[in-house]
């Protein structure tokens, strides 16, 4: 009998040294004016971690005279709230409506935060989310821990079928690419210049590749350098405004793509091209050991899938 | 009633440890695995078992996804190993493939499917019957979100099942590396209502016909096997037969070729 008692005990322990600690939890988001009526939130640029609970990832918002436009919304509920929070401190005005660039967890999972804004995504990027979204919330909760607490999925309700909108004073230009994710969404702001490049683009930050398609990212890359921009905001790292983080991330998956290949005419396997050394450009780029191990998970499959040539079938049929 | 249930397997343990104990227990495991007990009964029968850092596995430190996770033995420096297991301790299915090296070197490399963060073991059996243990922990708690294309969801599945895809590299000192992929769902029966059915043995032959590998392998075994062998070399043309079969008796047969010098 008394076994269950001390058990129990335990839990409420627990119970009662949880929320204490989560309480105490706070990513300290700081607005920075990158522009007028432009402001961001710059995440580190490292992979999840229980210490900075998933804030990788830069976040923004554009303040206009009919509201606020924000664009993601970060990796936790509790990032949502703090996001807007610290937005209420920057501008009175309400929140007009979010924009998702795409579905990856750490730009969405804050939308519970904007309850009474519209949500706004490709078409794509919803039914992604629909489909996957719990999967990548409980992947961060085990990833990151107690920063998710009470975090769940908000579908965007809104389809992003244009090319552009005028909101207030701001004139959007919506473009709709594919590559770094199934859909990625990068957002010009003809009026200030500034380009909110999703996750298309990495700044001095190894590129992630989940759900990659190297071949349509290259070519949405070359879509992005025609733009007549003046400030790149990249998914991860610091804000740039020339061709630089667009040139880094082409060179990346250029030599990503390449070295995977070449690996495979050579007969490596996985876990020897796991163990290959990176080239010392590389190897500023924060997180690159590991990021390009996770590419090789991501990639490689396909690559041996599509190099292996057919043996001669001898089954008797 | 539960609670016997839950008693009982206690209480063998307990009878099994003693047995074991006076048997010579079993070293330490340096993996601190809790199945490590159960491996070293059940899958090692209690033999002689040495830690040895000349069985070499290979896997990421941790896993992007559960479904495809790379692990590659070799065993560097050790004589006539007649065996190799590989098992992923925390799987529910823990044997995960036999390899039998006639006319191969010690080493083969394949994917597994993981459902929890484990250590992955070889046990290299030489002559003498003692089993060199060699091990990596991968954390396959996450960290990606991939969602596996299930191939039977696919109208036309069956039409490619077992068809084989191979390519043959020489390598030094009178080695063939051979890769061969075969496509198969590798269906644990773990999930759902779906039966277990998933390639059961693979076998390399030369021309004449003699095994120079053989590989048992087991539902853990990633979907589309993608399996790595080096054999001693057929000479400069040639090539080697796969030859295997599934647990339904479905049959693998194909044909390897070299390619010529150019």
């Amino acid at each position: 009998m008394k076994r269950p008692l001390i058990f129990l005990s335990f839990i409420f322990c627990l119970l009662a040294i949880a929320p204490t600690f989560a309480e105490s939890l706070s990513y300290k988001l700081k607005p920075v004016k990158v522009a007028e009526d432009t402001y961001i939130f710059q995440g580190s640029k490292e992979h999840f971690s229980l210490e900075n609970g998933g804030n990788i990832v830069n976040t923004g918002f554009i303040i206009t005279k009919e509201g606020v436009i924000v664009i993601d919304t970060g990796p936790s509920a509790r990032y949502g709230h703090e996001m807007r929070n610290a937005i209420n401190e920057v501008t009175p005005l309400p929140i007009n409506r979010v924009i998702v660039t795409h579905h990856h967890p750490d730009h969405f999972l804050g939308n519970q935060a904007f309850s009474g804004a519209p949500i706004w995504a490709l078409p794509e990027t919803i039914a992604a989310i629909r489909s996957e979204g719990d999967a990548m919330n409980e992947n961060l909760y085990r990833l990151v821990g107690d920063w998710m607490l009470g975090t769940e999925v908000i579908v965007p309700g809104k389809s992003v079928n244009r090319s552009g909108e005028q909101i207030g004073e701001h004139r959007l230009r919506y473009i709709a690419l594919q590559g770094h994710d199934i859909a990625d969404l990068a957002i010009l702001d003809e009026t200030t210049g500034v380009l909110f490049a999703g996750d298309q683009v990495f700044m001095d930050r190894a590129p992630t590749t989940p759900h990659a398609d190297i071949g349509k990212w290259l070519e949405s890359l070359d879509q992005l350098e025609e733009i007549d921009f003046r400030l790149i905001v990249p998914g991860h790292g610091p804000v740039i405004g020339d061709n630089e983080a667009i040139r880094q991330t082409r060179e990346y998956l250029q030599w990503l793509v390449k070295v995977l290949e070449d690996a495979a005419d050579q007969g490596l396997e996985m876990t020897e091209v796991m163990n290959l050394d990176l080239p010392n450009k590389f190897k500023s780029l924060a997180t690159v050991e590991a990021e390009y191990r996770r590419s090789v998970h991501h990639l490689w499959p396909e690559i041996v899938k599509r190099k292996l040539p057919k043996a001669v079938d001898r089954r008797i049929d | 009633m539960g609670r016997l249930f839950r008693i009982a397997p206690m209480v063998l343990s307990v009878l099994v440890l003693a047995n074991v104990a006076s048997a010579g227990a079993p070293p330490k495991d340096p993996f601190n695995s809790p199945m490590w007990g159960w491996v070293y009964e059940e899958i090692l029968e209690q033999g002689q078992v040495i830690f040895d850092d000349r069985v070499k596995v290979d896997a990421p430190d941790s896993a992007e996804g559960n479904f495809q996770v790379p692990v590659s033995v070799r065993v560097d420096g050790l004589d006539d190993v007649t065996e190799i297991i590989l098992i992923v301790d925390l799987n529910p299915i823990l044997k995960t493939a036999k390899f039998t090296p006639n006319k191969a070197r010690p080493y083969f490399a394949l994917r597994v499917k993981m459902g929890q963060a484990s250590v992955i073991r070889a046990a290299a059996r030489t002559k003498d019957g003692v089993w060199h243990l060699g091990g990596k922990y991968v954390d396959a708690s996450g960290g990606g979100c991939t969602v596996p294309s299930v191939q039977m969801a696919a109208a036309d599945w069956e039409s490619n099942l077992n068809n084989v895809q191979a390519q043959i590299w020489p390598r030094e000192n009178g080695v063939d590396r051979i890769r061969t992929r075969i496509i198969h769902p590798m269906d644990t029966g773990l999930s759902g209502n779906i039966p277990a059915f998933f390639m059961e043995h693979l076998s390399i032959k030369n021309a004449e016909g003699v095994e120079l590998a053989h590989l048992q392998t087991f539902e853990p075994v990633s979907e589309d096997p993608v399996i790595t062998f080096e054999v001693d070399a057929v000479g400069e043309t040639g090539g080697y037969s796969i030859s295997g079969m599934d647990n339904n008796g479905n049959e693998i047969s194909a044909w390897v070729e070299k390619a010529p010098k150019s």
